[in-house]
Formats: C-alpha cells, sequence, structure tokens
C-alpha cells in the first residue's frame, strides 16, 4: 500500500516534469516547477495515508514501537515504573484472589444458591452449625418445605498406607443427590433397609483414587482400610471436587450410618450432642422463611417432648451454603477486603509515581512535542503517543504483578497457617482466568490514571509561548503543583498505611500476649485414638498410660480430658437449672471430661471450693466444676458453689463444687466460652470416647513423638499426634498474624515508594533549576543557603502531606477496628511515632537533592542551557 | 496568466467524479482535465487531489487498478462504481441547485 502510493505519486511528478518539459521550459526548472505545482510529497503522502482505514492499526504499531524506543532510552527508570507498578498490581491481585476465594466463590455444585446450611442459633453461645442426630432425623422427615435435606460430619482419620491424615465425611444417603454432585466413576453407596447394617462402602474423591490407585479403572470393589476398617470403594467423585468445605478437603465419603463403628459408642439416636451438619436444597426461590418457620416448630416440639435435650437454641435459621462451615468468613472476607483496599492504595502510590515520571518526562519533551503541534501534528495523536508508553508500562507491570501475585498468596497463606494446620490449603486456589482478566484490568486503569493527565498535560496547545520558553524560565506553575499534589497524596496515604500496619502490629502483641486463663508454655498434648474401643476399657487403658507419662523424665504433671482440651472439637450440650421464677432455664455449655489433676497440670485457677478428686468416681454423687462464665451464666448474682442442676440428661442432677477461673482453650481471640467440666470418672453413659487427649506439664523441651509413641504398648489406643500447645494457639491467632504482616508490608511497601517518587521527584526539580541556581551562586548566595532554600521548598509538599495522613488516621482507625481485634481506639503514640518515621526518611529524601544543587559550580551551571 | 481561482469549497469532490465518468483516468490526468476544461481558470493544487483520490475509494465511489499507459508506464487508473455514479448526481443537482441559487442573488435587478 505504502509502495503503491509512492508510485502513484512519482508517476504524477514524472509526467508533470515531462510536460514541463514539452512546454520548453529548462530541464533545470521543471522538476522545481512540478514541485511547486503539486506541493510536499511528504505532507501530501502523510494526508493520504490519513484517509486509509486501517491507518489506525499502523499508527499503533508505530505508537508501541515508538514507546519501547522511549522506554528503553531511561531503563533505569523504566525498570524501577514496572518494578513498582508490578508490586502494586501483584499485591491487590492477591489479596483479591483470596477475598474472592472467600467471599464470592460459591459452593462447587449445581445452582449453588439454593443450598442453604440449617443451623441453630438465638441468644447465647455455643450454637452453631451442628444439630443431634434426633434433630437430624425429625428435620429429614419434616414437611417438604424444608426441601431435600441431607446431613454430614467431618472426621480426620488414618488411611492405612497414608502419612498424612485424610479427611473423611460421614454422610447421610441423600447428601450426593442435594448437593447434586455425584460420583462419576461407580455410584453412591446404595442405602440399606430398616434394621440392615449400613454399607462398609466408600465413595472416593478423584486426587485420591489417583494417589491410591494410580487412577486404574478397577479401583471400584477394591477396599481402602480406614482407622482399622475395611471399606469397599464404590465410587470415584468428580476431578477437582473434595466436598462443599473450604476448611475441610473431603477425600473419603462414607455413610452416616456407619458413625458408631468409627466412634464405638453410637450417637445415631442421641439427642444431647450436637454433630451432624444440615444442608438443604431449597427449589422454591423464596422459600427460605418457611422453611426457617417450619425447622423451629419441629425444634420446639422436639424439645417439648423431651427428646432433644442439647439445645437451648430458640429457632433454626437457615444460612447461604457457601461454605458455611468456614466461621468467621465474613470476618475473614472483610478483612481480607480491608488489605484489598489498602493493596489499592499502595497502587496507588506507585501510580503516583509512574504519573510523576511521565509528568515530568512530558515537561523534558516539551519543546519536541510543541515543535511536532507546531508543525501540524494533531493533539489527539500525541495524546495517544503518549498513552501508549504508559500502557506498556502499565501492561509490563501487570505481567510482572501476576507472576507476583501467586508468589505473595503462597508467602500470605504460609503466614497465616503455619505448615502444621491444613486449614487454609482450600484458599490457595491456582491463578486462573478470573484472575488474569482483574490483572489486566487493573493495568488499563493504571495506564490511564497515570498517563491521562501527564499526557493531556504535556500536549496543551500554547505554541508561541512554549518555543520562546528555555530552561530558565522557571519550570511552569501548573506542571508543578501537579506534581507536588500527586506527592502529597502519595506521603498521605503511605502514612495511613503504616499507622495500620503500627496498630495491627500492636494488636498482635497485646493478643500474643493476653492472659488466656490457663500456662499455655511448657504444656504439650497429645492425642491419643480410642475409637472402637469399649469405654470402661478405654478408661482403664487411659489411666494406666496417665501414670506411665507421669514418670516420664521431664514431666511434672499430666492430665486426661475428652475432648482434647486444645483443638477446635468440642462438645456442646445443655444444663438446665430450675431458677425460681423462670422454671427450667437451659444454657448450652462447653462440656469437658477430665481427670482429677487436670487443673492443677493446666495451672487454671480454682477460684473458690475445690478440684476434682480422686473421690469424685462412679457411685459418688455426681459433681461438676464450673467455670466463671458458666456460673455467671446459670447464677448470675448469686453464690454458685453448692447449687444443683441438670447436666447430660433432664434427670442427672449434678452439684456445684468449684468455681475455674475462665479459659481461653481455643482461640485467643474468641471470649472465654462457658465451660463445665465433669470427673472422667463420671462420664454418662453414651459420652464418646473417641480421641481422648493427655496434657503433660513439661520441664524443659517436648519429648519426641518417637518416644511418646513408647507408650503405645500400654493398652489398646493409637498415639495420634503430640504437639506444644503454643504451637496449637499460635494457629488460632493465624488471622491476626496475616493482618499484622500484611499491613506492614503494604505500609514499608508504600513508604518506600513513596520515598522513591519523592527523591525522584526534586532531583528532577533539582536538575531543572539548574540554571538558576547557577545565577544564585554566581550572584554571592552561600552554598548553605541554596541547600537549605531548596530543602525547604521540597519539605512543605511533606509536611502538607503527612498533616493530611496524620488527619485521616483517626479514621482508618475506626475502619481498622472492626476488622482487627483488640483495637479499641486510634493510638496516638503509633500515629506520632509513624509521623516521626516519614519526616526523618523524607528529610533525608529531600536532601540529597538539595546537596547536589548546593555544589554545582556557578560557572558551568550557567553554560549549561 | 491570470490568478488561478480557489476552489468553492466542497466542489473538488465534484470536479474528481465528473472528469472519472467519462472514463478510467489516473491521478495526473485528472489535474490536467480539470485545468483544460476549465480554460486553466480551475487549478487543482495536484497532491491535494490524492487525499481526495484515496478517500473516495475508502468510500466506494471509486476504484482503482493499475495499468499501462500509452507510453508503457504503470499507473493507477481510476473509474466510477455504481455509487459512485449515483454520488456524483447527488453531487451535481447540488451543485445546480447552489448556482442557480447564487445566479438569482446576483443577477437580481
Amino acid at each position: 500500500m505504502e509502495a503503491e502510493l509512492a508510485e502513484e505519486l512519482r508517476f504524477h511528478m514524472d509526467q508533470e516534469v515531462e510536460e514541463q518539459l514539452a512546454h520548453g521550459v529548462p530541464p533545470q526548472d521543471a522538476a522545481a516547477r512540478a514541485h511547486r505545482r503539486f506541493g510536499s510529497p511528504a505532507q501530501i503522502a502523510d494526508e493520504t495515508r490519513d484517509e486509509w482505514h486501517i491507518a489506525a492499526a499502523d499508527r499503533l504499531g508505530r505508537d508501541l514501537k515508538y514507546g519501547v524506543r522511549m522506554l528503553a532510552r531511561s531503563p533505569g527508570l523504566t525498570l524501577v515504573a514496572i518494578g513498582t507498578l508490578g508490586l502494586g498490581i501483584g499485591a491487590t491481585t492477591a489479596l483479591f484472589g483470596l477475598l474472592d476465594t472467600v467471599r464470592f466463590r460459591n459452593v462447587p455444585a449445581p445452582h449453588p444458591e439454593q443450598l442453604y446450611a440449617v443451623e441453630r442459633t438465638g441468644p447465647g453461645d455455643n450454637l452453631g452449625e451442628s444439630v443431634s442426630a434426633l434433630l437430624f432425623r425429625g428435620l429429614e422427615s419434616g414437611p417438604p418445605v424444608l426441601g431435600d435435606l441431607a446431613g454430614y460430619s467431618f472426621r480426620v482419620d488414618s488411611l492405612a498406607g497414608e502419612s498424612d491424615s485424610v479427611v473423611t465425611q460421614l454422610t447421610s444417603d441423600h447428601w450426593f443427590d442435594v448437593v447434586g454432585v455425584r460420583p462419576v466413576g461407580g455410584t453412591a453407596w446404595l442405602p440399606a433397609n430398616p434394621g440392615e447394617s449400613p454399607p462398609l462402602a466408600a465413595v472416593i474423591s478423584d486426587r485420591l483414587w489417583h494417589r491410591r490407585f494410580g487412577a486404574s479403572t478397577d479401583a471400584i470393589g477394591r477396599t481402602l482400610m480406614l482407622d482399622g476398617r475395611s471399606l469397599t470403594v464404590t465410587g470415584i467423585m468428580p476431578p477437582g471436587f473434595t466436598g462443599i468445605s473450604l476448611e475441610y478437603p473431603v477425600d473419603i465419603w462414607v455413610p452416616l450410618a456407619l458413625q458408631p463403628q468409627f466412634d464405638g459408642a453410637s450417637r445415631l439416636t442421641d439427642g444431647s450432642l450436637n454433630w451432624i451438619r444440615v444442608v438443604t436444597r431449597l427449589r422454591a426461590t423464596d422459600g427460605g422463611d418457611a422453611a426457617e418457620a417450619a425447622a423451629s416448630l419441629l425444634l420446639a416440639r422436639l424439645r417439648q417432648d423431651g427428646a432433644v435435650t442439647s439445645d437451648s437454641a430458640e429457632r433454626m435459621a437457615l444460612v447461604p451454603a457457601a461454605h458455611p462451615e468456614l466461621r468467621g468468613r465474613d470476618e475473614v472476607a472483610r478483612t481480607l477486603f480491608l488489605f484489598t483496599l489498602l493493596a489499592a492504595a499502595v497502587l496507588g502510590i506507585a501510580c503516583a509515581n509512574v504519573a510523576n515520571l511521565q509528568l515530568a518526562r512530558g515537561v523534558a519533551r516539551r519543546r519536541e512535542l510543541t515543535v511536532r503541534l507546531s508543525l501540524g501534528a494533531s493533539r489527539a495523536r500525541l495524546v495517544a503517543q503518549l498513552l501508549t508508553e504508559s500502557i506498556l508500562l502499565a501492561f509490563a507491570g501487570g505481567a510482572v504483578g501476576l507472576v507476583l501475585s501467586g508468589g505473595i498468596r503462597r508467602l500470605l497463606l504460609t503466614i497465616a497457617a503455619p505448615a502444621t494446620s491444613g486449614r487454609t490449603t482450600g484458599l490457595a486456589v491456582p491463578l486462573d482466568a478470573w484472575l488474569f482478566v482483574f490483572a489486566a484490568g487493573l493495568s488499563i486503569l493504571v495506564a490511564l490514571a497515570a498517563g491521562l493527565a501527564p499526557a493531556l498535560g504535556a500536549t496543551r496547545l500554547d505554541i508561541s509561548s512554549r518555543l520562546r520558553e528555555s530552561a530558565l524560565s522557571v519550570t511552569n506553575r501548573t506542571g508543578r503543583r501537579a506534581l507536588r499534589s500527586l506527592l502529597v497524596g502519595q506521603l498521605a496515604v503511605s502514612l495511613i498505611l503504616l499507622t495500620a500496619a503500627g496498630m495491627a502490629g500492636r494488636a498482635l502483641r497485646d493478643v500474643e500476649t493476653l492472659d488466656l486463663g490457663f500456662e499455655h508454655r511448657n504444656l504439650v498434648q497429645m492425642s491419643v485414638d480410642w475409637r472402637g474401643f469399649a469405654p470402661a476399657q478405654t478408661r482403664a487403658d487411659a489411666t494406666a498410660m496417665l501414670d506411665r507419662l507421669r514418670n516420664f523424665p521431664g514431666v511434672t504433671g499430666a492430665s486426661l480430658s475428652n475432648p482434647a482440651a486444645f483443638g477446635r472439637s468440642t462438645f456442646s450440650t445443655t444444663a438446665y437449672h430450675v431458677a425460681p421464677d423462670y422454671g427450667t432455664v437451659p444454657h448450652s455449655v462447653e462440656l469437658a471430661s477430665v481427670s482429677a489433676n487436670f487443673f492443677s497440670t493446666l495451672r487454671i485457677p480454682i477460684l473458690r471450693g475445690r478440684a476434682f478428686s480422686e473421690g469424685d468416681r462412679e457411685g459418688a454423687p455426681n459433681v461438676v466444676v464450673v467455670n466463671q462464665p458458666a456460673a455467671r451464666l446459670f447464677f448470675p448474682g448469686e453464690d454458685p458453689l453448692g447449687k444443683r442442676f441438670a447436666f447430660m440428661g433432664p434427670d442427672r442432677m449434678v452439684e456445684i463444687v468449684g468455681i475455674a477461673g475462665a479459659t481461653r482453650p481455643h482461640s485467643a481471640t474468641a471470649d472465654p466460652p462457658a465451660i463445665v467440666y465433669s470427673p472422667i470418672a463420671q462420664d454418662p453413659p453414651g459420652l464418646p470416647l473417641g480421641e481422648l487427649s493427655l496434657e503433660m506439664r513439661m520441664q524443659g523441651g517436648v519429648p519426641s513423638l518417637d518416644r511418646l509413641v513408647a507408650l503405645q504398648g500400654v493398652g489398646s489406643g493409637l498415639v495420634v499426634r503430640a504437639g506444644r500447645v503454643d504451637d496449637l494457639l499460635s494457629q488460632s491467632l493465624a488471622l491476626q498474624r496475616l493482618s499484622a504482616v500484611t499491613t506492614a508490608a503494604l505500609g514499608i511497601a508504600g513508604l518506600c515508594l513513596a520515598m522513591i517518587g519523592l527523591y525522584g521527584l526534586n532531583a528532577y526539580l533539582v536538575a531543572k533549576r539548574t540554571t538558576e541556581t547557577g545565577i544564585r551562586l554566581a550572584l554571592g548566595a552561600t552554598p548553605q543557603g541554596v541547600r537549605w532554600l531548596v530543602w525547604r521548598q521540597s519539605m512543605v509538599p511533606v509536611v502538607i502531606g503527612l498533616a493530611l495522613g496524620v488527619t485521616f488516621s483517626a479514621l482508618t482507625a475506626m475502619v481498622f477496628r472492626s476488622a482487627v481485634f483488640g483495637l479499641s481506639r486510634p493510638d496516638p503514640a503509633v500515629v506520632a511515632a509513624v509521623a516521626i518515621m516519614m519526616i526523618g526518611a523524607a528529610a533525608l529524601a529531600c536532601y540529597l537533592p538539595a546537596l547536589r544543587a548546593s555544589r554545582l559550580n556557578p560557572a558551568v551551571a550557567l553554560r549549561a542551557e | 496568466m491570470s490568478r488561478p481561482t480557489d476552489l468553492v469549497q466542497g466542489t473538488l469532490d465534484l470536479l474528481i467524479l465528473r472528469t472519472v465518468a467519462r472514463q478510467p483516468v489516473h491521478g495526473w490526468a485528472i489535474a490536467k482535465d480539470i485545468e483544460r476544461r476549465s480554460g486553466d481558470v480551475l487549478q487543482v493544487q495536484q497532491g491535494s487531489l490524492y487525499p481526495a483520490l484515496h478517500r473516495l475509494e475508502q468510500q466506494g465511489w471509486l476504484q482503482a487498478e493499475w495499468r499501462e499507459t500509452d507510453s508503457g508506464r504503470k499507473a493507477k487508473f481510476y473509474s466510477l462504481t455504481r455509487a459512485g455514479r449515483r454520488r456524483l448526481e447527488e453531487e451535481l443537482s447540488g451543485w445546480e441547485r447552489l448556482a442557480a441559487a447564487i445566479n438569482l442573488v446576483v443577477h437580481a435587478s
């Protein structure tokens, strides 16, 4: 096309020259005349080209080439710009990815919006996602308005031949139909007829199928040894499906009716322990309220019948099932949302840096641009060209950011969850198309934010004055004002970021040093698995093991508890007492069945009364120790010692013999739960004795698991794991630690970027004012004077920015209070410390350019123009 | 030689279409033809012809092909398309209205 045009124009000229010659014009003049009649061929060609539709694409290609060349001309600046943008985009994308997973990504099932968790609700503690087996059966056979219901419960089991434990889901027969995900290989098990024993069947995940059976087609019908029980594989779930919980990626689904085989004691007809989670599929779009009412009614009726005793819940609630069991999901989502905003703020700082860079370049290229404008280039053309550079920068930054975001995410998850905990593995979703789109969109925004204003500014038409302008004239006012206001914003934002980081760090320290109500240092918890053994045998074996343990070197105290004292599984049950005015009042409480020396081993203070003794055995009067929150719950304003109430059954009266201090055994950030301690020797019949734990008070280090495993020979139990309680607790602080580390990292990144921007801008301004400075020095200004002048001028926006930041940091503190535990008020000490630190850093960043200005040689400087 | 009359704004398209309508012709010949037929009154700035030619081609009113001239050299010959012929008629009637209107004003007694 280009060649054709050239040939067309050349033909025209040749014709014209020939004609001139034919008219007798001397050859030396003919070409010139032809030229005059034709006009400038280059210009004509240009105008013609503009008529082509493909011109746009062609121009883009040329702009890109030109942009790359301009960026390559200052590789240092370009790399810094790409790096900072990459960091900003990477952090934002990583956090957004986490937020997206937690908040917006739904249950991996068809029509997830129809799925609801059926939960107990009402005032009081210890309500939650699980219901008792009796209530579940009632719901299952309830009215159709409740939808298609299924129950399930998670277990962590050891699978023969696997070093790590696997998550098993006890699953009611309809679960696959309700969730809508069925095995793709084989089938789910067939429900057993009434009276028959349930099938020893297992459906396995695709990944377990690959791991255990090498994806072999004959896996169906083979057996798995799960916790010593042999199960037949009947089906394989679709690839990537690990259940509907982020928290528990399930590998094995087994019939719910197998629970007694796993736990020894049956909980299938029990109305006092809550252990089954319920999910329902409501096909009607507005059936939620009716279903809630029906479920609540059912609960009330069952309680009236005395069948369900575990429940102080007032009513049932339907909660959208998007990962219903990720308790505190809202809290996590809110925190992550804030972090995403903070990361976006860092990205904003990075944008401002790049915008400053482009502004500065625009000023430097002003003469070039002005010349091109005066030669007739259209402004739109030049803006497009300048924007192309920003887009190049932004997309390079976006690419770097995408690469970084994966690493950043992994890093965050590692910090949040030490390797021992599998809690967050569900969050480690890989980079997908959606995140890619997010990063690309972010890059475009960045390009516009960082590039549009500088491009418009640099191409403002004011040709005559611009052409006359020289470097002697002070850099134009509007340009400088724009540079400075960007800087002010940057500094304000990074001060806010750092303040947030400081506050989150302080909050973490506060939480870590919080009084947990027991001595957590030098405490080891060992879990022993006794599932499948008779309770009497288990108790005898456990006691024997306890005696052996006491004689271990370094062990100064040992006790037994059921369930494990530190962990996430708790027994929740109901205590009733007869209040003079209200009749029988139910309270949901945690139950801990403990050995006599539990309190002394954990160093939980007995505030009044006594701890358990060896005399509190079967046959003796039933006694309990309640902790302070439980005492307040049962007998507000009264002396609880010696009071009696019904516990673990409506007729089983117990007497309070002691008041223990409040503890936070599960999470440092949760309020101390109401706990009723019962002597292990007085366990009511039917209390499952699955996984007991032994607590050891150590002197010195933790005995190795090998040595503890030597206890294996004692009795029938199987040592599952042992670990320092400190480590267990630190897992519960994962979110706090994540908050602190993320905000600190973002704050520091923001500070660095702002300082780079500050330094770069001042260095640039000083360079622009070389001539002015030279004149000042030549006229007798002292170097000190110049240094002070430059430094003072560059510190003005710093002070304004920091003042703004301090003002807004109070606001930030308020926002953060809701997301970070333990943060009760804006912390003036932190704000002051951050402000002082930033002033120091800024003073240095401004001093270096000032120093350079003062060292100018006036003779050289004046000749610079 | 008298000073060439500036082209009335927007009439270049009309002149080109009219010229090309007679026979397929290349750019230089179009310029010469316009000058000759107007008795050298209308002098096209020859270069300005080309953006117009290319625009008309893009709009689908002209089509072009490379052909040999009488002297045996390759040149780009433009000819009118069907749409171009319609366009020419529109432009012609528009011009005649304008010219008539101006005549009325100028010769009114």
